[in-house]
């Protein structure tokens, strides 16, 4: 199955014959999101109102971002650990350059930021040919040192009024966080599913030696991925400050794991090659409607995290299984 | 193999079923059936509930870890007097991330709770989080540290006292002499007035030194890695004592010093926990403990939110006092956590 061309017309082809199996591959997670919400809504009279709707997935904007970012490395066979550590980075650049400018050029500087990031774990990743996962272990605790240094450990207070916009806006009813969160993904869905890069993305991710005899240039792809992570992380981490009214050094540890297992819950293989992105858009969805259905119903504390790490296990042994699946 | 990979689908819809049924029902059968019938009913108004009643029916807090014993008594507390006046509590852990927090509070909010107590993990980052629960008229108490952004009330121990009476200790036991270790913590405002308290205690005796400052982060873990440093870099002798800003964080620096065979100094803390008062029991080394009681926080922390429902005032910043507990003053303390 792996490094077939044709793996790219599995899409059009399921969705020719819509059958059981075509539906489980391409829809199972948001099945599941729509039967959890069913569940959520039925047990707790707040959980289907306008605003707690609104009020989910603004906190889930910034993991479903991530997760867009994060579905371009793991599509290529790779992972990237560092995208914690660039949220607290952009966010803290993105809080310091306000200081001396407008909002926007701010934010896009700290995006900049984030984007530099990326560019460098993916040079690293693609030239030398090390594990992916090494590379950005080393990067994420680089830059969560960078962060540190460049506040001293203490957070940077946001005093910009546009800034702030950013995370607690609202364009109309929808608070801004989640138009650029579905913005994103209009962006990345169309590169991913209508261009060449994204074609050489699912190509890579197959085999990537296979890739590189068929002419791909490897290197300046991986490259990109990484980059589009980084721009990703970027975004959240500036978001992420507008939303706490601070540049927080310390922000964003293990958000990496919630972004994989995002991507990984809406049908990405963690081997590479396979999956979409608007199933990370579900994966982050379903997180988010976990967290807040298991607060809004009272669950105690620590059984939330027994139930969210029984999820994450649970994606990882369906990942194997259709993986599996793909061989038989 | 299609086949089993819709059977774990079905697995993990079960379980989660389930465990919610688990989780969430006891309390579930008292409130749900009445409003679940129209779902879409409440999303046409919102804000229609709660309004004129003046009972505690829920109260949630966040704390900023449950990773800490000290925390753990804020939540086992607050159970404890929900028992007692028949409300419901729900406590949640921010593991120190922010946003996490954030998140929190804003489904406290969602769920319409009658009061919030936080124990913010950044006062001032905080202040976000804090303005939409005032903005949304669901009172909001700080507990153990201020939080920027309106909070009605500030409920915390004298922090400032809790760092004197270790630094006093310090200076009797020093004879007014010596140099000090201090093992700092992150940058919250309880941390800076413990110091700020030890370090008034001390101002006046120029030959006691503090001789290295370093953030153990509060926990057991890094502040044994962190005194472990610190031991190799000052030789035996040229130690003193050791300032620990809360339990763990003395603990793990403690244990590190026990690890080394180094015994050529002693140790101050904040916190009065059971592990802490241990030692003072035992071993002469862990000198002194400025107890807090958590347990007074929360009940003077409903108490004020049933002054605020009955229309009556209540003061912006409510402190607890500390005791000193040492081995002269053991065997009249109890430790809460």
């Amino acid at each position: 199955m792996n490094g077939n061309p044709a793996m790219t017309e599995t899409g059009r082809e399921g969705a020719a014959r819509l059958n059981w199996r075509g539906i489980m591959d391409k829809m199972g997670i948001v099945i599941v999101v729509l039967i959890i919400s069913a569940l959520f809504a039925v047990m707790d009279e707040n959980f289907l109102t306008w605003s707690n709707m609104m009020n989910m997935l603004r906190q889930t904007a910034i993991n479903a971002i991530l997760a867009a970012g994060m579905t371009f490395v793991i599509l290529t066979g790779g992972i990237d650990l560092s995208v914690g550590a660039i949220v607290a980075l952009a966010g803290v650049s993105g809080v310091y350059f306000s200081q001396w400018m407008p909002a926007l050029p701010a934010m896009l500087l700290g995006t900049l930021v984030g984007a530099a990031a990326g560019y460098v774990n993916g040079v690293l990743t693609a030239k030398t040919k090390l594990p992916a996962i090494i590379v950005t272990l080393g990067s994420m605790t680089y830059l969560r040192g960078i962060a540190y240094v460049v506040t001293g450990g203490y957070p940077l207070i946001l005093n910009d009024g546009s800034f702030i916009k950013m995370g607690q806006g609202y364009l109309g009813p929808v608070p801004i966080p989640i138009v650029i969160m579905l913005l994103v993904y209009a962006v990345f869905f169309v590169i991913l599913k209508y261009t060449v890069f994204g074609r050489n993305v699912y190509m890579i991710g197959g085999n990537s030696e296979a890739a590189f005899l068929t002419g791909i240039r490897v290197v300046p792809r991986m490259t990109w991925v990484y980059t589009i992570s980084g721009i990703c992380s970027g975004i959240a981490g500036v978001i992420l400050s507008a939303r706490l009214l601070s540049g927080q050094p310390n922000v964003g540890s293990g958000y990496e794991l919630d972004a994989i297992a995002a991507v990984v819950l809406g049908g990405t293989s963690l081997a590479g090659g396979m999956g979409t992105i608007v199933g990370s858009l579900f994966g982050a969805l379903f997180m988010g409607t976990l967290s807040n259905g298991l607060t809004l119903l009272s669950v105690p504390y620590y059984w939330q995290l027994i139930i969210k790490g029984i999820v994450i296990v649970l994606a990882i042994y369906i990942d194997r299984l259709r993986q599996r699946g793909a061989r038989g | 193999m299609r086949k089993s990979k819709f059977y774990a689908m079905a697995l993990v819809l079960a379980l989660l079923t389930s465990m919610l049924a688990a989780c969430g029902g006891n309390k579930e059968a008292s409130e749900s059936p009445s409003q679940s019938a129209s779902p879409s009913a409440a999303s046409a108004s919102p804000s229609s509930a709660g309004g004129g009643e003046k009972k505690l029916k829920t109260v949630a807090m966040t704390v900023m870890t449950l990773d800490n014993p000290y925390f753990v008594a804020y939540k086992e507390s607050l159970e404890e007097v929900a028992k007692k006046e028949g409300f419901e509590a729900i406590t949640e852990g921010a593991e120190f991330d922010l946003a996490k927090q954030q998140a929190q509070i804003e489904t406290f909010i969602q769920k319409k709770v009658d009061l919030i107590l936080v124990n913010a993990v950044d006062s001032k980052g905080i202040a976000g989080a804090v303005k939409e629960a005032a903005d949304a008229g669901i009172p909001i108490i700080a507990v153990d540290v201020d939080a920027d952004g309106g909070v009605t009330s500030t409920i915390m121990s004298d922090n400032k006292q809790a760092g004197k009476l270790a630094g006093e200790y310090l200076v009797k036991r020093l004879n007014g002499k010596g140099n000090v270790v201090l093992v700092n913590g992150n940058p919250i405002t309880s941390v800076f007035d413990r110091v700020e308290g030890f370090k008034e205690a001390i101002k006046d005796h120029p030959d006691i030194k503090i001789i290295e400052d370093q953030n153990g982060k509060l926990n057991r873990d890094d502040s044994y890695k962190v005194f472990e440093n610190i031991l190799a870099s000052h030789k035996e002798g040229t130690i003193d004592a050791v300032f620990g800003v809360n339990d763990p964080t003395t603990i793990g620096a403690y244990l590190a010093a026990k690890a080394a065979n180094r015994s050529d100094f002693f140790f101050v803390s904040v916190d009065g926990s059971k592990d802490a008062v241990e030692f003072i029991k035992k071993d002469d080394m862990f000198g002194e403990t400025s107890a807090q009681h958590p347990k007074a926080q929360v009940v003077k922390a409903i108490e004020l939110a049933k002054d605020l429902l009955a229309g009556k005032q209540v003061e912006r910043t409510v402190l607890i006092p500390v005791d000193s507990v040492s081995k002269e003053t053991l065997s009249s303390f109890t430790p809460e956590f």
